[in-house]
């Protein structure tokens, strides 16, 4: 049961690694078009995905960031290369998840025989020529695993370097992109109450921020659970889930957000709101219960532990921009929403999900109130609207059994969103079109189910979003 | 389909009906039966056809012979309470020949310190992981098939009586018999559901006022005692009456400090806050020719008192602890009514309290005393923050019966029968005190019965033997909504079910006693079976499981062949015996929790699977001295279909089960060595175990394995009086290599272990 129990954990927070993935430094100058740093090689990206008429990442993009490379990624073998983008993929069969590259036009039951395996729990993320693996045994040891990437996107067998964080359940990591270094590595000790600063290449210990101090006593915690984050500027926004039974996964009944100092890496402030109940997820792989809009304002979501305790309050909250406290006026509670002609009543959010722009968040609902809907595995994927505070249901993809928290991802280029998804009929990614909404199948997984699917490139364009908040 | 179904069993049946009506008219030739050695003679059923051969027609000595055979098996019931039971009608007999039945002698093993467990493990076709040292779950294998699709019985009862205190290998091997493994086949005559085959246990009794007892002590400071006193009061010699009564007692202790490793640690560690004990007692008593041949009131008392210990990281207060209580009567009765009719009837009760308690304010990241987590609440151990206190109360009621008709000696139709109540009460005290959530699952009760009827036919003095069964099951699970405050509230309260299963076995002794050729037999084997949902499988525990009450039974057709050829006083061997075994299994409706999907999460029937695999085994004896043994299992189980929502391709290997393995043994033996009625031994035992994956095989990268493994025992055993008093001493794993059982946990390494047993 405890493995169980942390692949609940596991599961229970997702967030898209999208968010938080990369920040720009104050210096950016790059506007919602551009990207923070390098805006020529977004331009190539650009240039790029407009030409496959779908977003397309490439090494090419990625590589580029790094100016040494960048001209040789111009070469015309290289040009050729871009045409067939290539994403970090991987397939989650029971205890194990398998890691690789490849396009998604790949035969995805060959391709999968030439990746690597890691436990199931945890994180996959691609960052400056590296493919970044986190991830958590069934004892909760975590190991993270730098790989790196070739110029043909070969993936090495084996780590240039590791980590292991013992006991800790650390599986969400953050990157922050750096004009002035490599970048820097957060990973989150989910059951450390604590954020390690791991330096990028060797993944040596830089600094540990510790979060204990801030147990939300009166509320009757016993644990400060890292969660969901993002990076904004220089200031992470991390939730902490003040866990107060840890067995049915209950978290605090009060939100709360440590403010944390990037360039000090020490904690600035820790803000609480009574409005909803404990935000984002424990191991918040991938982002999903936190973004930040193009006005650089910052939400969160709680699902208020599924609405298992009565008097928890569901619901998104905001800090506005430039502001370091929570909007007192503003609340999104989606019990309340319309979705599909009716209240949306005890659905919630679950794990997975992305911001893909104007106020809207790409995820899926799940409804505990209803066990038929557990016994069907149905998880019915959803556009949430922050600004109009609706919930619209995604049309062309049938629910999903799988329930993987991961399997959402914006593409490189913004315009689509990547789906994991599975049915009766089979597994397959698939490609939402943000603008028209439209939804097309980009390759039949057959082995396994779909869990990352992470666009090659250096770092995200969402950089392009936070950074267009001061 | 239904249609088809119903064709089977109806053509069974019949097949059932004819063949019994035609063998209780057979008159079959049987003086050849007269050849047979003596010391053949272990049962009722193979006294009956040795004495058949002198008086075809049977006679009231030859039955009152038997029965004081029968008096001679001792049987624990589901509890173990000594005292005959009905299950003597499982003994290893003709029909096993039949049978894809392998049979380990265990009066070999009465001296020596091994578990039960080690015993079954040297079988081929079987493999038993365990997850620690003693008091540790272990994980029986059968051809493939594990978890709850196989079964262990003693004396013919399923142990797995959710009471949750009886371990298998607390029972000391002084007090087995045989151990009887059935492969890829569960007997109608054990009325229990299951697939992938049975383990039954069987038990001896103490042939007269006697008092026999064990002591051993060995590495991890672990001990082992036992001790059996029977008394007999011979009430009316001339009707052969008396009253035996008589305590049956066995204590079991270790530390279970050894050192090991797991991939979480760079480093061996020595665990430590892993004792464990157990104890039983079980007076008896039992009347003999008291209208029935044997009647037998026991009582028992079971307790279990555990530290628990993690694989990962350090545990220094969590406990768990049962007790036991129960009282068993057994009735037993040849001849009812009709001469060649037996019956026995057993009827158990049992009530226990098992509890799991970790309320320690401290946790421990890895092994480090140094990186402890401090908390002023209560903070739980095995799991970060799941603090718990549970506690669960049960009851069982357990009647299982037996009638065998003999039609002739060489044809018998029996009826066996099981009914079973089982009934749960979970506490969650942390829950009771306001502290949280009830995680303690959903108290409930059950009903099953389960019905067999086979017939066994022995053709031309054995050359052809035939057993043949139909086996039908009912069951009704049903839980309360006790109002409890839970995450997972019930969606459904009861579930209901029932099936048939049948069987086919033929054995054919192609070759009997020609030249060097002691015998060679083909046999082959079909059984169609089905294993019951479990309560949790069905309602779930509140918390991560959910409720599934359309869950279907698991189903699996199983087809065996094989071969056994045994030679005699060929060049340099005294005797070799050769047997090769072929399986094939296509489970249906494989019953799968997914675990890294959403939580809470239902059971569901996912696809099937096909096993396929052969068995070796070897034997021979080169001279009245030295014997070897050698015995190989390979194994492949796959997906049959595909599981199109979870990506599990059709031929997929299915994850963490052994596939290749093998056991060793050479012996030196020699009696009359220093003292008549003295005896020697010195063994040597291996096994070999092939690298194994512990996930789906998708990758040619994969490296997630179970290692493969070589472990050797030495062993040296010396008795005096004809074996009433013995000592034992042996090593394991001599060459203290690193073993796994578990995807990363290895066992102990070199350990000892020394017995002596004594007999009055």
């Amino acid at each position: 049961m405890n493995l169980f129990k942390n692949k609940i954990m596991m599961a229970l927070a997702s967030a898209s690694l999208v968010f938080g993935l990369a920040a720009c430094d104050d210096s950016s100058s790059a506007s919602t078009d551009e990207p923070t740093s390098s805006s020529s090689v977004e331009k190539t990206k650009d240039k790029s995905s407009s030409s496959k008429g779908k977003s397309s990442s490439s090494k090419k993009e990625s590589k580029s960031s790094s100016s040494s490379k960048a001209d040789d990624k111009s070469s015309s073998s290289k040009e050729e290369k871009q045409e067939e983008s290539k994403y970090v993929l991987s397939f989650i069969m029971e205890t194990s998840q398998f890691v690789g590259i490849a396009p998604l036009s790949a035969d995805q039951k060959k391709v999968v025989k030439d990746f690597i395996e890691a436990p199931n729990a945890g994180s996959v993320a691609y960052f400056n020529g590296s493919v970044y693996i986190l991830a958590t045994d069934d004892a909760m040891n975590s190991t993270l695993s730098r790989y790196e990437v070739d110029d043909d996107y070969k993936m090495a067998d084996k780590p240039a370097a590791t980590a292991k964080f013992t006991g800790t359940n650390a599986i969400a990591m953050k990157f922050l992109h750096t004009e002035k270094s490599d970048g820097k590595l957060y990973v989150e000790q989910a059951l450390g109450d604590a954020i390690t600063v791991v330096d990028i290449k060797t993944l040596k210990t830089v600094k540990t921020i510790d979060l204990s101090g801030y147990l939300d006593e009166e509320s009757g915690a016993m644990s400060t659970v890292p969660g969901s984050a993002v990076i904004k500027g220089d200031k992470m926004y991390v939730s902490l889930n003040q866990f107060v039974d840890f067995t049915n996964l209950i978290a605090g009944p009060r939100g709360s957000v440590a403010i944390i100092d990037l360039n000090a890496d020490e904690v600035e402030k820790v803000i609480y709101t009574d409005k909803v109940a404990a935000l984002g997820g424990m191991d918040d792989m991938n982002g999903t219960a936190s973004f930040v809009d193009e006005n650089g304002d910052i939400y969160f979501y709680s699902n208020a532990s599924y609405s298992f305790i009565e008097g928890y309050q569901e619901g998104w909250v905001r800090i506005k921009s430039g502001e370091s406290e929570f909007d007192t006026s503003w609340v999104f509670r989606m019990h309340d929403a319309a979705y599909d002609g009716k209240k949306t009543n005890n659905n919630s959010l679950m794990v997975g999900g992305t911001y893909i722009g104007d106020g809207k968040f790409f995820g899926f609902f799940g409804n505990f109130a209803d066990p038929t809907n557990f016994n069907n595995y149905e998880w019915e994927f959803v556009v949430v609207d922050v600004y109009k505070k609706t919930v619209e249901k995604v049309k062309g993809l049938t629910p999903t059994i799988p329930w993987f928290a991961p399997s959402i991802h914006l593409d490189a280029d913004g315009k689509s969103v990547l789906v994991g998804h599975a049915d009766s009929k089979g597994g397959a990614i698939y490609r939402y079109d943000i603008a028209s909404g439209k939804v097309t199948k980009e390759m039949d997984v057959t082995t396994g189910t779909a869990y990352y699917i992470v666009p090659i490139v250096d770092y995200f364009y969402d950089v392009r979003r936070c950074c267009n908040a001061k | 389909m239904k249609h088809l179904f119903a064709y089977k069993l109806i053509t069974i049946v019949i097949i059932l009906i004819a063949v019994a009506v035609v063998a209780s008219r057979a008159q079959e030739p049987i003086g050849a039966n007269s050849s047979e050695p003596a010391e053949e003679v272990t049962n009722f059923d193979d006294f009956f056809a040795e004495e058949s051969s002198e008086n075809t027609n049977g006679s009231d000595k030859v039955n009152e012979i038997a029965n004081d055979l029968q008096i001679g098996v001792t049987v624990l019931d589901e509890m173990g309470v000594d005292g005959e039971g009905i299950n003597e009608a499982a003994p290893v007999d003709k029909k096993t020949k039949a049978e894809s039945v392998k049979v380990m002698d265990a009066t070999e093993l009465q001296g020596s310190s091994a578990t039960i467990a080690d015993a079954t493990n040297r079988s081929s076709g079987v493999k038993i992981r365990q997850s620690g040292g003693m008091g540790s779950e272990s994980k029986i294998n059968i051809r493939g098939m594990e978890g709850k699709n196989v079964k262990v019985l003693v004396d013919g009862v399923p142990v797995d009586n959710g009471n949750g205190n009886f371990s298998v290998n607390d029972i000391p091997i002084d007090k087995i018999d045989r151990i009887e493994i059935y492969k890829s086949y569960v007997p109608e005559r054990f009325a229990t559901d299951g697939m992938g085959g049975v383990i039954n246990i069987v038990t001896h009794d103490l042939p007269k006022s006697s008092v026999t007892g064990s002591y051993s002590f060995g590495s991890f400071n672990t001990h082992k005692a036992s001790l059996d006193a029977k008394y007999v009061w011979v009430v009316d010699s001339l009707k052969s009456r008396s009253i035996a009564t008589g305590i049956s007692a066995y204590f079991n202790y270790s530390d279970n400090d050894y050192e090991f490793t797991t991939p979480y640690m760079d480093t061996t560690v020595t665990r430590d806050h892993d004792r464990y004990y157990s104890y039983n007692v079980l007076p008896y008593v039992s009347f003999e020719r008291f209208f029935f041949d044997r009647m037998t009131l026991g009582v028992i008392y079971n307790a279990m008192d555990k530290e628990i210990q993690s694989n990962a990281h350090r545990i220094e207060e969590a406990t768990a602890n049962a007790q036991s209580y129960g009282v068993n009567l057994s009735l037993e009765k040849a001849n009812l009514f009709v001469k060649g009719l037996s019956m026995g009837l057993s009827l158990s009760y049992a009530f226990g309290k098992e509890a799991v308690v970790d309320t320690s304010h401290t946790y421990y990241y890895g092994w480090s005393k140094e990186n402890p987590r401090e908390s002023k609440k209560a903070y739980g151990e095995i799991t970060m923050g799941g603090a718990s206190h549970i506690e669960r109360k049960n009851q069982t009621f357990v009647a299982p019966w037996n009638f065998d008709y003999a039609f002739t000696q060489n044809h018998i139709l029996t009826w066996s029968g099981l009914y079973r109540y089982e009934s749960q009460k979970p506490t969650d005290k942390r829950s009771v005190k306001g502290q949280r959530l009830n995680n303690a699952g959903f108290p409930g009760h059950s009903h099953s019965l389960v019905s067999g009827l086979s017939l066994e036919n022995n053709f031309w003095n054995e050359r052809i033997q035939n057993v043949a069964g139909i086996k039908g099951y009912y069951y009704i699970i049903e839980a309360e909504n006790d109002g409890e405050n839970r995450i997972q509230q019930l969606a459904d309260d009861y579930a209901d079910n029932k099936d048939f299963g049948y069987s086919e076995n033929l054995r054919v002794k192609i070759l009997d006693q020609v030249a060097v050729v002691d015998q060679f037999a083909v046999k082959g084997g079909y059984q169609h079976s089905l294993r019951f949902p479990t309560r949790e499988e069905i309602f779930g525990d509140g918390m991560y499981v959910q409720c599934a009450p359309n869950l279907k039974p698991e189903k699996s057709d199983n087809f065996t062949a094989g071969a056994e050829l045994d030679l005699r006083e060929i060049p340099l061997l005294l005797k070799l015996h050769l047997e090769f075994n072929w399986f094939y299994m296509l489970m249906d409706d494989r019953i799968f929790w997914n675990n890294y999907a959403a939580i809470p999460r239902p059971y569901y029937n996912s696809v099937g699977t096909k096993t396929t695999g052969f068995e070796i085994d070897a034997a021979v004896d080169i001279n009245e001295y030295v014997s070897l043994s050698y015995n190989l299992t390979k194994q492949d189980a796959e997906s049959r279909e595909t599981d199109l929502a979870f990506g599990i391709a059709k031929g997929l290997t299915v994850p963490n089960i052994p596939t290749l393995y093998m056991n060793f043994g050479a012996e030196f033996h020699i009696g009359d060595l220093l003292f008549r009625d003295d005896f020697f031994k010195l063994y040597w035992l291996a096994n070999y175990t092939d690298e194994y994956y512990y996930s789906w095989k998708v990758s040619n990268k994969q490296d997630r394995t179970i290692p493969s493994s070589f472990s050797q025992d030495l062993g040296v055993e010396y008795s005096i009086f004809a074996n009433k008093l013995s000592w034992n001493f042996e090593v394991r794993n001599f060459m203290d290599r690193l073993v796994y059982d578990k995807y990363g946990e290895s066992k102990p390494g070199r350990a000892f272990a020394t017995k002596i047993k004594f007999t009055l």
